[in-house]
């Protein structure tokens, strides 16, 4: 993978955490299967790649976590679980994120397909 | 099961450079996840894929670096990914590997970060509060040419020196030169071997362990 692709990827990972968060709460091995199966591998990363972000997203108080134990009917070795949820805060901050996103690439479009 | 996930979470935090709750928040997850992971697949499989724990933990620092996380904050400074440096610890690995090593890796702490841990280099030039190498310059190190307080390889120079050909305060190797010389051919101020030059000072000291042995044992 080139650089400019990872720095482009850097750039919306965020979003992506926090939309897949407003939808359910996800512990993080379910967010790094869920953002691999869901953007066909684009954005298949590695744990040392994401916990930073939800790190910072959780400092920044756009997400917390808490802690839940794991099935003992549905598991064969019960796991407790951090989970990660979006707050009030990180939803109004997705909603910011994806209107800057959305402007950005109507101007990237804007001169990509520009007709010379 | 769980002393195999524990050792390779502490190999990862072993090369992680952070404040102490940081790396207590990065264990709980890795934990969780690789417990996770291994519920439908084999721990050995789980581990592999995620890679060598100093890859995980180099991730870790540079993704860490690029979110500007808070107990970090004004510890790494540097914005490139193969050279870290923070006020207690630099680190720097070139991208040119060979045989698997990187051809220069500097890793070096200051005894002035709470949770002081040796830095241990290991590169064709290797760098560090421990250096193992072709080239290893450390507090300790270990290689073909070792320069350091101890050292070991084949020309080993050092405070405490042991090799074939070996130069220090304390040294001991096939060829020996230092204040305290042993091995075959010696050069020193006190020096034990078998071909031996020695000062004055280290003729009176060879005396006296002769001496000191003839008493012990009741030799005449």
């Amino acid at each position: 993978m080139g650089e400019t692709s990872i720095q482009l990827k850097k750039g919306v990972i965020e979003i992506l955490i926090l939309k897949l968060l407003s939808r359910e709460k996800m512990y993080g091995y379910q967010l790094l299967q869920e953002l691999d199966i869901k953007t066909g591998g684009i954005f298949k990363m590695k744990e040392g790649t994401l916990y930073p972000v939800l790190y910072r997203l959780e400092d920044n108080a756009f997400i917390s976590s808490l802690w839940e134990e794991g099935d003992k009917n549905m598991e064969k070795r019960p796991v407790p679980r951090k989970y990660y949820k979006i707050t009030p805060d990180g939803i109004i901050e997705l909603e910011k994120l994806v209107k800057s996103l959305r402007d950005m690439i109507r101007g990237i479009n804007l001169i990509l397909e520009e007709e010379i | 099961m769980k002393d195999k996930i524990e050792s390779f979470i502490h190999k990862i935090l072993w090369e992680i450079e952070a404040d102490e709750n940081l790396k207590k928040r990065i264990a709980q997850d890795l934990r969780t996840q690789i417990m996770e992971a291994s519920q439908n697949r084999d721990l050995d499989e789980v581990l592999s894929n995620m890679g060598s724990p100093s890859e995980i933990a180099h991730e870790f620092m540079a993704s860490m670096q690029d979110n500007n996380i808070e107990d970090l904050k004004g510890l790494i400074t540097a914005p490139n990914k193969n050279y870290l440096v923070n006020r207690y610890f630099i680190e720097y690995r070139s991208k040119i590997n060979i045989f698997g090593l990187p051809l220069v890796h500097i890793k070096y702490s200051t005894r002035l970060s709470r949770s002081w841990k040796p830095g241990i280099a290991r590169g064709i030039v290797a760098i560090g509060n421990i250096a193992s190498g072709i080239i290893a310059i450390g507090g300790i190190s270990i290689g073909i040419i070792a320069i350091g307080g101890i050292s070991g390889g084949v020309l080993a120079i050092g405070g405490l020196a042991a090799g074939l050909m070996a130069a220090g305060g304390i040294s001991a190797g096939f060829y020996a030169v230092g204040g305290i010389a042993i091995g075959f051919f010696t050069i020193g101020g006190a020096s034990l071997g078998y071909h031996s030059i020695y000062g004055a000072n280290g003729a009176r000291a060879w005396n006296f362990i002769i001496k000191s042995f003839s008493d012990l044992f009741g030799i005449k």
